[in-house]
């Protein structure tokens, strides 16, 4: 079953969701190239409605990568709301 | 000592000008004028010591890491051209560059070291740039003459492979004692490496910075999101790369944020005026030139000067300018040709295609321009369905020379989509005949093509849409293709 961030990237990407685990990396597949990566840094803002620094976009480059800072920067929201 | 002036005798005289400052900084390490030399020297004598006499053609096959850098020199101090290979190719497709090149040797860093035996071949003499063992620095290098080839680019071509142009000493330095008084380089000038080697606008980058004494600062493909960050980070004072560069980071230059530039150029594919302005704004203190030129004219022969919205723009796109000094255009049916210094003596082993390209002294571009009463010539587009993808040249008919290569394939028609500012984003294919997965016909393609020529999507149709003519219609085509997209929406 998909995760809400798995279906975010699958479908800026334009990818199964199956493809996607922690080491997949930008540039690795013919998918994850420049321009669906600006759309999915697009996409995570959105989706999230975070604002990803350019500090923080050059490091985002692997999926693991992007699942650890949507999880650091969502939980405290989630707090705040309970 | 060096004797008759070529591609590396400017780098070498700033070594000797400069032994201390920086000639490169690569992946947070900066290589000294003094070291680029030495390790390039080491190269070239580990090269030439293996063979038993001076190189003809080397292999480099690293990218942006300090042995891309290094070994580039060394190949053209062990008196060869060099032949970049790029690790993001497809492995077959850099096997076959090698093969064809017929390399004397080949280059490798630590990322490519373990692809070495799948791309070697016949190549005998391979050399670990990074630890290419005990050599003496080869001091007398081989002599080479104006006509010798300084390097070799493979470029996407019409007959299903990729097709070798050969640039000689005499077509580049031509190129770079015109751009080196267009620019006036200094030592203090801090200059973008944002092409990939196997992109002949590196070479603007590598050789015009280090003639000048500068140095060059190599971008990561993940930097380029964010150009204002690695501009301040650096304190660039020259940026080159293509539009499409700007265009992807438009929402991350805002005005006033790289204020340390003061050339911006733009090369490989229409520059929109959109984009040009934006580029301005955010780099206040820059010229802004479009350049023009295919590999085949050498990196690029007209320049442009942007000055806001130009009366001769066509379709909302900055002109190509005026042809740079030596290069002597001329407009057949619509068609630039250029002759001069620059126009390279022809096709790699490829007599038939070089006869019907290299007219009387003249590449035929394949593009369509208008030279205006002012001078100054504009793009209006293609002879012919080549396609410029994120600044690289794509043929169609190549993509679709592999498709029908597939079993059950008897048909492959391959078309830009999306398009945005007046740019193909991509690549989607149609293809008839017995195909039973398309998807899986589109992963055997990306085995075999660059990313950027991989299409998004492979469609089946019973058979193509023709026009009036006869022929098939693209136009048809891509609306099938935006009609696809809007039957498979991406849910929000």
């Amino acid at each position: 079953m998909p995760t809400r961030l798995s279906s975010v990237v699958a479908n800026a990407l334009r990818v199964d969701p199956a493809v996607l685990n922690d080491t997949l990396e930008f540039n690795s597949i013919p998918e994850w190239d420049s321009v669906n990566h600006v759309a999915l840094i697009l996409s995570l803002e959105e989706t999230y409605g975070l604002t990803i620094s350019d500090d923080q976009i050059v490091t985002l480059t692997r999926y693991g990568a992007i699942r650890e800072f949507i999880e650091a920067h969502t939980a405290p929201v989630r707090a705040l709301v309970s | 000592m060096d004797s008759g002036r070529s591609l590396r005798t400017g780098v070498l005289a700033s070594a000797e000008r400069y032994p201390n400052a920086p000639a490169v900084v690569v992946r947070g390490q900066t290589i000294p004028y003094a070291t680029l030399e030495l390790r390039a020297r080491v190269l070239a004598s580990a090269i030439v010591r293996a063979l038993g006499r001076p190189a003809t053609r080397v292999g480099v096959f690293a990218a942006r890491s300090e042995v891309a850098y290094v070994g580039t020199l060394g190949a053209l101090c062990s008196g060869a051209a060099f032949v970049p290979l790029n690790p993001r190719l497809p492995i077959e497709r850099t096997r076959s560059m090698a093969r064809r090149a017929e390399l004397d040797a080949i280059i490798v860093d630590r990322d490519t070291t373990p692809l070495l035996d799948a791309v070697a071949g016949d190549v005998k003499v391979l050399i670990h740039g990074d630890h290419p063992g005990e050599h003496e620095p080869l001091s007398d290098l081989p002599s080479v003459g104006p006509d010798d080839l300084a390097y070799l680019l493979f470029t996407s071509g019409t007959t299903g492979e990729p097709k070798g142009v050969g640039i000689t000493h005499a077509n580049v330095l031509h190129y770079l004692d015109v751009m080196g008084a267009r620019y006036g380089l200094t030592p203090d000038d801090r200059c973008s490496q944002t092409f990939d080697q196997t992109f002949d606008l590196s070479v603007h980058d590598l050789f015009l910075t280090w003639n000048a004494g500068a140095s060059l600062h190599a971008m990561a493909p993940i930097e380029m999101m964010a150009p204002a960050r690695f501009v301040n980070a650096h304190g660039l004072t020259t940026w080159f790369s293509v539009p499409s560069a700007a265009v992807l980071a438009r929402d991350r230059i805002p005005a006033g944020s790289m204020p340390t530039l003061r050339w911006s150029l733009f090369c490989g594919e229409p520059l929109t005026n959109d984009t040009a302005e934006r580029w301005q704004a955010a780099a206040p203190n820059s010229v802004v030139e479009n350049l023009y030129g295919p590999t085949e004219l050498t990196i690029a022969c007209f320049a442009y000067r942007w000055h806001g919205v130009a009366p001769e723009s066509v379709n909302g796109v900055v002109p190509i300018g005026q042809p740079l000094h030596g290069s002597t255009p001329k407009i057949v049916d619509e068609e630039l040709w250029v002759g001069g210094p620059q126009t390279a003596p022809g096709y790699w082993h490829d007599a038939k295609q070089t006869h019907e390209k290299f007219v009387d002294g003249y590449y035929r571009t394949g593009d369509r321009v208008i030279e205006y009463p002012s001078g100054v010539y504009s793009y209006l587009g293609r002879v012919d369905h080549q396609l410029k993808i994120l600044g690289f040249r794509v043929e169609p008919a190549e993509i679709e020379g592999v498709l029908r290569q597939q079993p059950g394939v008897t048909g492959a028609v391959a078309i830009g989509y999306p398009i945005a500012q007046a740019q193909a984003l991509g690549v989607v294919a149609f293809v008839t005949g017995t195909i039973e997965s398309p998807d899986a016909l589109r992963r055997l393609a990306a085995s075999l093509l660059p990313a950027y020529m991989v299409p998004s999507k492979i469609l089946a149709l019973d058979q193509f849409p023709l026009n009036a003519n006869g022929k098939v219609d693209r136009a048809e085509l891509l609306r099938l293709a935006a009609a696809d997209e809007t039957r498979d929406p991406i849910p929000a």
